[in-house]
C-alpha cells in the first residue's frame, strides 16, 4: 500500500472514530445517520476504486456552489435547531458539526481540508466526553489516539515528498493516486505502531500527573438518576416489588480491610432508612430531625461529639463504596456507621441512625464508611426481662388496629421463650419456616396487606416479612424497627468488590436490647441460589470489573487520588530510606564489633594499641594507593573492532593476499603506505586499486569511519578487478 | 594528588558543559503554521478541562500533550550522532558556480534520520542549499552534492551545517547546528578580455627578447672543443672544414616574461574600480599563464610572485583574493614601492593596472610598458558586477 493510500484511510478512519463515539453518546437523527455514513462510504470509495471507476466516481462529484450552499443550509438549520426545535446549545451544534464533517469527507481535495476534518474529528470526540463517562469510550480513544499518530505521520511525511519532488499530491483531482510514492514496509508499520504505543503511555503518564483543578464557570451535569424505592419518608407496603427483578447497578462495595474470598463471605447489609411507624398500610418515620454531623479534617464526617472517645476502628468495618447516582440524599452503609469520608459538604443524620445528604448527586459519589460490629450482649442474651427506656417505649413499640389474631399469633409463637432474645428467634424461625416467598404478591392493592401475608396467603416478599416480625415483636412488647436498604450477595471476584443492583433492595428488622443496641434481623427467607455461573455471567462480572477500573482510574480521578499517589511514594520512599539506614547501621555496629575483638586480640600479647593503630592506617594507605594505581595502569581495553572495522581488515587482508600471490608481500614493518608506495614501484597496473582500498582501510580501520554499503560493494569491485589484473614479468626499461 | 583531582573535576566539568551546550544552545525550535493550530486547539481543551473538571477532557489534553513531547523526542534523535565531511574546492573564482559535496553519515545504530534539510550557516545565516534528505538510515551515510556560487572577493567563511528537520509530525522545526568550519578563497572573476587588447598585450616585449647560451635547437656560437666538452655536441662539418675539433652552442629557449602590477591605492569611491581591476588582473594573469608566459604579480607594496605555468597560478589568485584596498594616505609609499620594484626587475615588460586614474601617478611608473585604467579602458572598467556581496 503506498503512503498515500494509508494516508487517506487513517484520516478516514480518524473521523468515522470520532463520529462513531459521538453517535455512540448522543441519539443522531437517522436523516443526519444516513448521511454521515453515505460521506464515508463515498470517501472509502474514492480510495479504494480502481482508477477507471475513480474517475468516473469524480465526474459526479457536486459543484463547489452546491457544497457553499449546503453550508449555507447546515448553518441556517442549526440556528433553528438551536431556536425551535431542540433548543440546546449542544445538540444543535452536534448536528451542525456532523454536517460539516459530511462536507469536507465529499471534498478531501487539499491539504487545509484534511487539517479541517482531524479539527472536526477531534470535536467530535470532546463532545462525546462531554456527553458520556461510559467505558466504550476508552477503545474509541485508544483508536483515535493510534489513527492520530498514523495521520499526522504520514501527512508530514507526504507533505515532505511533495516539497522535494515538487509534485502535488493533494490537490489533484484528476490523477489517480500516485503509484510512485514509497509504499509502507513492514518496518514502517511496526515503528509508527511503536510511536503509537509510546504517545499512549505518555498519555497516560500526563492524564496522572496534570493537577486536577475544577473551575467550574460552565459547569454541565450528565447522568440521570436512578429511581429507587423505599427510601423516603414514607414507604408503601410492597412498594419494593417492581424494583425487584431490575439488575440496574445501584452502587459497588469494597471491603479493604477484611479480605476473604466468596465462599467466605456472608451477605452484606447495606442499611439505608429505618421507618419506625405503621399504619397498617405504610411506613414512616416519626423521628424526622436530623442533626449534622462533626467534620474532621481529611473530610471525615463523625457521628460522635467533639471530645468523645472513638469507637476503635480496628474492629470497625470499612466499605468503599462507588455509589450511582440516586434519587435519594441516602448514604448507605452497614449498620452502626460512626464515621463517613467523602467529598461532601455536610453529611447529616436522623434519629434512627440513618446518614443523609443534603441533596441527592447529580454524578456518582464515592466515600468510605466505617460501622461498628454488632453483636448481643451474653447478658441480655439469656435475659427473661429487660428494661427497655422510656424513650424507645415510646417511638418503637406502636402498632396499629391490626386483627387480634395477630396479635395471638404473637403470643402463640414465643410462649415458648424464657428469655427475650429467644422470643425474638422464635418469631424470626416462625417466619422463616411457614411462609413462601414470592415477589408476585398485589400488596398495593389489599386493604390489610399485613393480615394477607400472615394469615391468609402466607406468601409474600421481604417487606411483609419484615413488616411481619416488627409487628409480631411489638405485639408482645419487644421494641423493633422496619429498615430499608440494599442486601449485597453478589461478589466480584475479578474486582474484589460487592455489586448491588435495584433487585437487591431489601427490608430487614433491627431489635432493640438496651446494652447492645440495636441488632439486625433479617427473618426474610434467603432466595434459591442459582444453579452454577454461566460464561455469561463471568464475563459481566469482568466487564464490571473493568467499568469500576475505569470509573476510579479515569472518569472519578482526583486531586485527592494524585495526593494518595504522592504520599504513597513518599511513605514507600521513607521506608526505604529508613531499612536502609537501619541495615548499614547494623552493618556498622557488627564491623565496630569485629574490628575491637580483632584489636582486642593484638593487645593481648602487649603491642600498645595506638602503635597497631598507626600500622594499620600505614598498611591501609599503602594498599589503597597500590590498587589506585593497578586500576589506572590497567592496560587499556582491548580494542575490539565493529562489525565495520572487521569487514574492512577483511577486505585489506584480501588485497595482501592478492599482491602476495604476484610477488609483492608485505612484510610486519612495513605500514600501509610504505606498501602502497613499493606496489606503485612493482606494479603501477594495480596501484589506483590498492590505493583506493588502502585509503578506505585506514579510514574505516583507524578513523573509524562508517563502512557504508556503497564503499563496501565499491571495495569488493576494486578486488575483484585486481584479481584479474595479471603483472607484467619484465620491468620496463629505465 | 590534589592537581589530578582538580584536573579530573576541571575534566569532568567540561564534558558536561560541552554536553548541556550541545543539547541546548545548538538546538532551536521554531513552531510551524500546522503547530500553532494544534496548540491552540490544545490550549482550548486545557481550558474546558480546567473549567469543567471532567477527566475525559484531561485524558484529551494528556492525549495533546503526548503527542507534542513525542514530537520533541523523536525529532531531537533526527538530529542527533550525525556526522558531515564537506568536499570543497581549493578556491574559487567570483560568479564561477563550483560543486560542493557534502558528506553526511548517521552514526546511530538503530535510528534513521528522517525529513532532514542541510543549510550552510555562512556568517551567522543560514543559507538554503536546497539538501533534503528523506530518509537517512543508521549507520549509512550519504553524498549531497549543491552548486556553490559567490558574488564576493576574499575569505569566504563557512560556520557549519545546520540541520532542519520537521519530523515526525510537522508541528515543529527541531534545528540542530554542526560546527564545521570551513573557509574558501574567492579569487576574483575571470573576465574575457577583448580580443583587440590581447593582441596588444601579446605583442608586447616581443623586442625585449634576449638571446643566450643553453639548451635548445638554434644556433647560438661555434667553439673549438675543450676538454670536458659533450662529444655529442661537436660541429663535424666545421671541423672538417678547419681540421680542428670544433663544438657547436645552442641558443636557449627561453620563456617569454611578463609582469602584471596592480595599484592597491585607490579611494572610498573607487571600490569598485578596485575590484574591477583585480578582476582584470586575474584574468590577465590566466590568459599569459595559458600562453606559456612566465607571470610575475606585483600587488602594490607586497613582495612579487612569480608563476612559470598554470599549476603554480594559486598563489597568485590568492594574493589576488586576499588583498585589501589601501588608502590615499598610504599611496606615496606604496607607489615608491612598486616603482623600486618594477625597476628592478628587468625581464619582459610590465602590465600597470590602475584603478584610480591619476596623470601625476603615472610618471612615476616610467618602466611601466602598458598602463590599464579607468580613463584609459573605460570599457573594461565600466562593468562592474562582481562586487555584490555571495
Amino acid at each position: 500500500m503506498t503512503l498515500d493510500r494509508a494516508f487517506r484511510l487513517s484520516s478516514i478512519l480518524l473521523a468515522a472514530t470520532g463520529f462513531a463515539s459521538l453517535t455512540l453518546a448522543i441519539a443522531l437523527p437517522l436523516w443526519l445517520l444516513v448521511l454521515s455514513g453515505a460521506a464515508f462510504a463515498v470517501a472509502l470509495l474514492r480510495v479504494n476504486l480502481p482508477s477507471g471507476l475513480s474517475g468516473v466516481l469524480q465526474q459526479v462529484r457536486l459543484s463547489a456552489l452546491t457544497w457553499n450552499i449546503f453550508l449555507l443550509l447546515a448553518f441556517a438549520g442549526f440556528w433553528i435547531d438551536l431556536l425551535l426545535i431542540s433548543q440546546e446549545l449542544l445538540p444543535a451544534g452536534i448536528h451542525f458539526l456532523v454536517l460539516l464533517l459530511v462536507n469536507k469527507l465529499s471534498n478531501l481535495d487539499q491539504r487545509r481540508d484534511f487539517l479541517h476534518l482531524y479539527a472536526i474529528s477531534l470535536i467530535t470526540l470532546l463532545a462525546s466526553a462531554a456527553l458520556t463517562t461510559q467505558i466504550w469510550y476508552a477503545p474509541f480513544f485508544f483508536i483515535y489516539l493510534v489513527a492520530g499518530v498514523w495521520t499526522l505521520l504520514l501527512y508530514h511525511l507526504l507533505q515532505e515528498h511533495e516539497e522535494s519532488t515538487g509534485r502535488h499530491m493533494l490537490g489533484n483531482r484528476t490523477a489517480p493516486l500516485d503509484s510512485t510514492l514509497p509504499h509502507m514496509t513492514a518496518r514502517f508499520f511496526w515503528t509508527t505502531n511503536a510511536m503509537a504505543a509510546g504517545a499512549f503511555g505518555l498519555t497516560l503518564f500526563f492524564f496522572f500527573s496534570i493537577p486536577r483543578v475544577g473551575v467550574g464557570l460552565l459547569q454541565h451535569s450528565h447522568g440521570e438518576r436512578l429511581r429507587t424505592t423505599g427510601f423516603s419518608e414514607q414507604v408503601d407496603l410492597g412498594v419494593m416489588g417492581p424494583v425487584k427483578q431490575d439488575p440496574s447497578i445501584v452502587m459497588r462495595v469494597e471491603l479493604p480491610d477484611s479480605p476473604g474470598t466468596q465462599s467466605t463471605r456472608g451477605p452484606l447489609y447495606l442499611r439505608g432508612v429505618a421507618y419506625n411507624r405503621y399504619d397498617g398500610k405504610s411506613w414512616s418515620n416519626s423521628l424526622p430531625h436530623q442533626r449534622m454531623l462533626t467534620e474532621l479534617p481529611q473530610g471525615t464526617f463523625t457521628l460522635r461529639t467533639p471530645g468523645a472517645k472513638p469507637p476503635a476502628q480496628a474492629r470497625s468495618l470499612r466499605q468503599d463504596i462507588l455509589l450511582e447516582p440516586l434519587d435519594t440524599a441516602v448514604l448507605f452503609g452497614a449498620p452502626l456507621a460512626f464515621a463517613v469520608r467523602g467529598d461532601f459538604h455536610s453529611v447529616q443524620s436522623d434519629l434512627m441512625g440513618s446518614l443523609h445528604l443534603a441533596f441527592p448527586s447529580h454524578t456518582r459519589i464515592q466515600y468510605t464508611i466505617y460501622s461498628a460490629p454488632t453483636s448481643l450482649n451474653p447478658a441480655e442474651r439469656a435475659a427473661a426481662a429487660v428494661l427497655y427506656p422510656d424513650f424507645i417505649l415510646q417511638q418503637y413499640l406502636h402498632i396499629p388496629a391490626v386483627s387480634p389474631q395477630i396479635v395471638d399469633l404473637a403470643q402463640r409463637v414465643t410462649q415458648p421463650a424464657t428469655s427475650v432474645s429467644q422470643a425474638v428467634t422464635l418469631i424470626h424461625t416462625h417466619l422463616l419456616g411457614n411462609y413462601r416467598y414470592n415477589l408476585d404478591v398485589p400488596s398495593l392493592q389489599s386493604a390489610h396487606p399485613l393480615e394477607d401475608f400472615l394469615l391468609t396467603r402466607k406468601t409474600g416478599y421481604c417487606e411483609h416479612y419484615a413488616t411481619a416480625m416488627v409487628v409480631l415483636l411489638r405485639a408482645t412488647g419487644i421494641p423493633a424497627r422496619l429498615v430499608t436498604g440494599f442486601l449485597a450477595t453478589e461478589w466480584n471476584e475479578f474486582g474484589g468488590y460487592y455489586t448491588v443492583r435495584q433487585r437487591d433492595a431489601h427490608a430487614w428488622v433491627e431489635v432493640y436490647f438496651p446494652r447492645s443496641g440495636w441488632i439486625t434481623m433479617d427473618p426474610t427467607p434467603p432466595a434459591p441460589e442459582s444453579i452454577g455461573q454461566t460464561w455469561w455471567q463471568s464475563a459481566g462480572r469482568v466487564m464490571d470489573s473493568v467499568r469500576l477500573q475505569w470509573d476510579r482510574l479515569f472518569v472519578h480521578f482526583s486531586a485527592n487520588d494524585q495526593l494518595t499517589v504522592v504520599q504513597g511514594i513518599r511513605e514507600g520512599g521513607e521506608a526505604v530510606r529508613t531499612k536502609l539506614s537501619e541495615s548499614l547501621n547494623s552493618l556498622s555496629a557488627q564491623s565496630a564489633a569485629m574490628f575491637r575483638r580483632f584489636m582486642s586480640s593484638f593487645t593481648s600479647t602487649g603491642i600498645p594499641e595506638t602503635v597497631l593503630l598507626i600500622i594499620l592506617a600505614i598498611g591501609a594507605t599503602y594498599a589503597g594507593r597500590r590498587l589506585l594505581r593497578s586500576s589506572r595502569n590497567t592496560a587499556a581495553p582491548t580494542d575490539v573492532l565493529s562489525a565495520h572495522q572487521r569487514t574492512v581488515v577483511t577486505l585489506y587482508t584480501n588485497m595482501l593476499h592478492c599482491l602476495a600471490q604476484r610477488g609483492i608481500v608485505k612484510s610486519a614493518s612495513t605500514t600501509p603506505m610504505e606498501l602502497l608506495r613499493h606496489v606503485q614501484e612493482e606494479w603501477a597496473e594495480a596501484w589506483p586499486f590498492a590505493d583506493a582500498l588502502t585509503q578506505l582501510y585506514t579510514r574505516v580501520r583507524f578513523g573509524h569511519d562508517p563502512l557504508t554499503p556503497e564503499d563496501h560493494s565499491t571495495a569488493e569491485n576494486l578486488l575483484r578487478r585486481l584479481h584479474t589484473l595479471e603483472r607484467a614479468t619484465t620491468r620496463s626499461p629505465q | 594528588m590534589r592537581f589530578r583531582r582538580q584536573q579530573f573535576i576541571s575534566v569532568a566539568t567540561n564534558n558536561l558543559q560541552a554536553q548541556f551546550r550541545r543539547l541546548f544552545l545548538n538546538r532551536t525550535i521554531r513552531v510551524t503554521r500546522e503547530g500553532i493550530r494544534f496548540l491552540l486547539l490544545t490550549l482550548a481543551v486545557g481550558i474546558a478541562a480546567v473549567n469543567t473538571g471532567n477527566n475525559l477532557f484531561y485524558l484529551l489534553l494528556a492525549m495533546m500533550l503526548s503527542l507534542v513531547v513525542l514530537s520533541g523526542l523523536l525529532s531531537e534523535q533526527c538530529v542527533r550522532r550525525l556526522d558531515f565531511h564537506r568536499h570543497l574546492p581549493d578556491y574559487l573564482f567570483v560568479n564561477q558556480p563550483t560543486t560542493a559535496t557534502l558528506r553526511v553519515a548517521n552514526h546511530k545504530s538503530r535510528i534513521p534520520s528522517v525529513s532532514l534539510r542541510l543549510l550552510d550557516v555562512v556568517a551567522g545565516k543560514d543559507l538554503d542549499r536546497g539538501i533534503h534528505i528523506a530518509h537517512l538510515a543508521p549507520a549509512a551515510s550519504t553524498r549531497c552534492s549543491y552548486p556553490l556560487l559567490v558574488r564576493q572577493r576574499g575569505p569566504y567563511r563557512l560556520d557549519g551545517i545546520r540541520i532542519v528537520t520537521p519530523f515526525p509530525f510537522g508541528l515543529f522545526y527541531k534545528k540542530s547546528f554542526y560546527p564545521l568550519e570551513a573557509t574558501l578563497i574567492v579569487c576574483p572573476e575571470i573576465i574575457p578580455l577583448p580580443p583587440l587588447q590581447l593582441q596588444e598585450l601579446n605583442a608586447l616585449g616581443q623586442d625585449h627578447a634576449r638571446a643566450r647560451r643553453g639548451p635548445g635547437n638554434s644556433l647560438y656560437n661555434l667553439r673549438e672543443f675543450r676538454p670536458g666538452d659533450d662529444s655529442r655536441a661537436i660541429h663535424w662539418m666545421t671541423t672538417a672544414r678547419t681540421a680542428k675539433l670544433m663544438l657547436k652552442e645552442t641558443e636557449a629557449e627561453d620563456r617569454r616574461s611578463i609582469t602584471v602590477a596592480i595599484s592597491t591605492v585607490a579611494p572610498d569611491e573607487a571600490e569598485n574600480s578596485f575590484e574591477r581591476a583585480l578582476s582584470i588582473g586575474a584574468s590577465l594573469i590566466d590568459h599569459f599563464l595559458k600562453d606559456g608566459y612566465q607571470v610575475r604579480l606585483l600587488l602594490g607594496d607586497q613582495q612579487d610572485i612569480l608563476a612559470c605555468e598554470t599549476d603554480q597560478a594559486l598563489p597568485l589568485f590568492h594574493a589576488l583574493a586576499l588583498c585589501e584596498r589601501r588608502p590615499m594616505a598610504t599611496g606615496a609609499a606604496i607607489r615608491h614601492s612598486m616603482a623600486r620594484a618594477l625597476a628592478e626587475w628587468h625581464e619582459g615588460p610590465t602590465i600597470l593596472l590602475s584603478p584610480w586614474t591619476d596623470p601625476v601617478r603615472n610618471e612615476q611608473f616610467p618602466s611601466a610598458d602598458y598602463i590599464v585604467s579607468p580613463q584609459s579602458h573605460r570599457e573594461l572598467f565600466n562593468d562592474t558586477g562582481s562586487s555584490l556581496s555571495a
